[in-house]
């Protein structure tokens, strides 16, 4: 198993957010999670990674076998984590072939592998960058600083098909795009789909569904995942909205 | 209000001083009214407003010998190859270390021997001690487009002593020059040196001015530019502060005659227990001037920085644009910054803008280069030298601020602002 989550229990500034989610991810796996507006979706993403602010009251997490939230952020990173930020961050005079290569070769020196060199580097980057539409001058702007929505969430793919994570999670990353880069950013991800890698697709529509095809879809409902399925349930969820979701959890 | 001086050493300092050649009987009469002034006003106590934050009692209480021009040269001094420098040694002019030489388009003079533009009245007490002990200095003419930056470079390398420079620079009208004015120490020695600079960029003259404060980290650098532009002239100014135990820049430019137009930026880095003051005045006194300013300061350990940008702007000096901004980043909970803008404006058709910021490493930008797999160290080394480009991307000559960048990594490189931070 590649990620075990257990009775995951996580607060915000003293304020239960996640009551209980319990998910497991295999290799080769595509898992959707689907729910409302503050459900918890973006907490979850960001307790896999590490973020300050969040504490976890209850339950664990095992990636690869290992406690993952005794792992610092970077060195998540370097074992194949990688999350798309539902807001990806602007960050002024650091430009994305800087954060690109330093990224790249951070994973490859924690892997005791040696740095490549920068032609070697710009040459697989380039490849990337054709893949997803992008101009080549992305590269040497200021990460994120003055992008488009659409184009940070482009960036945020770049980065992942430079980086080939092991275990991807993507946060809304289809949230504000139109149809064509939507089609990009599916492409993106359908390249890296493989059986030595996992995909979590946080999402609020069905709509990137029509192109990856998840294995299996949940749906999260203030920080519990109360329904999980194939693929019909994000249809139906389509079909329904969100709006029975506090009829079931007022049941529960 | 004042620190007072060691009159009997000062006096015997002021003898060797009337050593070094004047030319005229005006020269001499001029270096011993400053000198006077000097003993009667002694320095500036923290009780005087615009000394403030800055505390010379250290400085004032050391007796400093008066510096002697150098017969051997510290090892440390290495000058740059492929530049044409004008070099100083301990603040004495060293013709035969300097590679540039006086010329048609650039004609360099010393100063002793140029009475006439000794000729201004200071009310500046750094310029009294640097008139009144004035090592050396040079008269520099642009007569024309000089391609070729010129490298006025200062090293410091004799302990306890001090000495006092100054450089009059001229552009005539339709010159253009760039001016790179370097103060080096040797490390590890305590040394007392002033500087004083006067530009006088000429209608349509173009000039692009580097400061760069490098001195050793026990030096006093006490430091004054007085700019002075005239109709449709440019000045392109930057500062760079690095070195010092405690350095002070008083920096005018005077907007002169319509089209004249400034760009003052700098960006000081300091850390453990250095103190940098940089007090800008920009002075519009004619209408059609404009003016932009930009600093950026980086302080981390203990260290302190002041800066105080003074925009006044001349009753009937009307269609002024004058833009000032102000960014700290601050590393450490013990380093402090005093920032403050002093805009003084009795036009009415006026366009001035100000802010001042003080902050500290974005976290979220932190988080997100972390989550990218880089470490913590390089990730806040990146930030920070991100902060810095903000100010260096200014420099739009590009050999240039390729330099100012190599001096400035290494900088943030040895700070230690990670023990202290988060
Ligand atoms: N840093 C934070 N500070 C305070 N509240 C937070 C913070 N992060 C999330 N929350 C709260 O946690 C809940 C879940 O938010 P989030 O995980 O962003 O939901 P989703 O991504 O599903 O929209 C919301 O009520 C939100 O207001
Ligand atoms: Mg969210």
């Amino acid at each position: 198993m590649l990620l075990t989550i257990e009775n995951l229990h996580a607060s915000v500034a003293g304020k239960p957010i996640l009551n209980g989610i319990d998910l497991q991810v295999n290799l080769g796996e595509v898992h959707a999670i689907m729910g409302p507006n503050g459900s918890g979706k973006s907490t979850l993403s960001n307790i896999l990674t590490g973020r300050s602010g969040y504490e976890v009251t209850a339950g664990s997490i095992r990636y690869e076998g290992k406690d993952l939230l005794e792992l610092a952020t970077e060195e998540r990173a370097h074992q194949g984590i990688f999350l798309a930020f539902q807001y990806p961050i602007e960050i002024p005079g650091v430009n994305n072939i800087y954060l690109l290569k330093a990224a790249y070769n951070a994973k490859r020196k924690a892997q005791g592998l040696s740095e490549v060199d920068a032609y070697e580097f710009l040459n697989l980057v380039k490849a990337n960058i054709k893949r997803l539409d992008m101009d080549e001058k992305f590269l040497y702007r200021d990460v994120n600083a003055g992008f488009s929505g659409g184009e940070k969430k482009r960036n945020e793919i770049l980065q992942m098909l430079v980086l080939e994570p092991t275990l991807a999670i993507l946060d809304e990353t289809d949230s504000g795009l139109d149809i064509d880069a939507l089609k990009v950013v599916a492409e993106g991800v359908s390249h890296l789909r493989s059986e030595n890698r996992a995909f979590v697709l946080i999402t609020h529509y069905q709509r990137l569904l029509d192109y990856i095809q998840p294995d299996f879809v949940h749906v999260l409902a203030n920080g519990k995942i109360i329904k999980s399925g194939d693929r019909s349930l994000a249809k139906e969820l389509e079909k329904t909205g969100y709006g029975w979701i506090s009829q079931v959890d007022t049941q529960s | 209000m004042m620190l007072e001086l060691n009159h009997l050493h000062y006096q015997q300092q002021f003898a060797k001083a009337k050593n070094v050649p004047r030319v005229s009987a005006w020269a001499r009469n001029a270096q011993a009214e400053a000198f006077d002034r000097l003993l009667t006003k002694g320095l500036p106590s923290q009780r005087v407003e615009d000394w403030k934050y800055t505390d010379l009692t250290l400085l004032a209480g050391k007796t400093w010998l008066l510096s002697e021009a150098a017969t051997e040269f510290n090892t440390e001094l290495s000058l740059p190859a492929h530049q044409k420098n004008l070099v100083f040694v301990d603040g004495y002019f060293c013709e035969h270390l300097s590679s540039l030489k006086s010329s048609h388009d650039l004609e360099i003079t010393s100063l002793q021997q140029s009475p006439h533009v000794m000729h201004e009245i200071s009310e500046d007490i750094i310029d009294d001690l640097n008139q009144a002990f004035m090592t050396d200095g040079l008269l520099i003419k642009i007569n024309s487009l000089i391609e070729e930056p010129i490298h006025l470079y200062h090293f410091n390398q004799s302990a306890n002593v001090m000495n006092h420079v100054r450089h009059w620079i001229i552009a005539e009208p339709s010159s253009q020059a760039t001016l790179i004015e370097h103060h080096v120490g040797a490390a590890d020695i305590e040394y007392f040196t002033t500087a004083v600079t006067h530009l006088h960029c000429k209608e349509n003259s173009n000039i692009t001015h580097y400061k760069l404060q490098q001195e050793s980290p026990k030096a006093y650098h006490l430091s004054q530019v007085i700019s002075s532009l005239e109709a449709n002239s440019t000045l392109q100014q930057f500062k760079f502060d690095s070195g010092s135990r405690l350095a002070r820049t008083n920096n005018t430019a005077r907007l002169l005659a319509p089209g004249a137009h400034c760009q003052l930026a700098g960006l000081y880095i300091t850390k453990q227990q250095q103190h940098v003051d940089n007090h800008t005045l920009i002075h519009h006194l004619a209408p059609h001037t404009t003016s932009n300013e930009f600093y950026e300061g980086i302080l981390t350990d203990r260290s302190r920085a002041v800066f105080n940008g003074r925009v006044i702007v001349q009753q009937d000096a009307q269609k002024i644009s004058a833009e000032q901004t102000n960014k700290n980043l601050l590393l450490s909970k013990h380093a402090e910054i005093d920032t403050k803008p002093q805009l003084e404006i009795y036009a009415d058709d006026v366009k001035c803008s100000h802010g001042a910021t003080v902050g500290q490493l974005d976290e979220e930008a932190l988080f997100y280069l972390q989550s990218r797999g880089i470490g913590e160290e390089q990730a806040k080394q990146a930030l920070i030298f991100g902060f810095a480009k903000a100010v260096l991307s200014t420099i739009t000559h590009q050999d240039t601020r390729l330099m100012l960048e190599k001096l400035t990594l290494p900088e943030l490189n040895q700070s230690s602002y990670l023990e202290d931070l988060l």
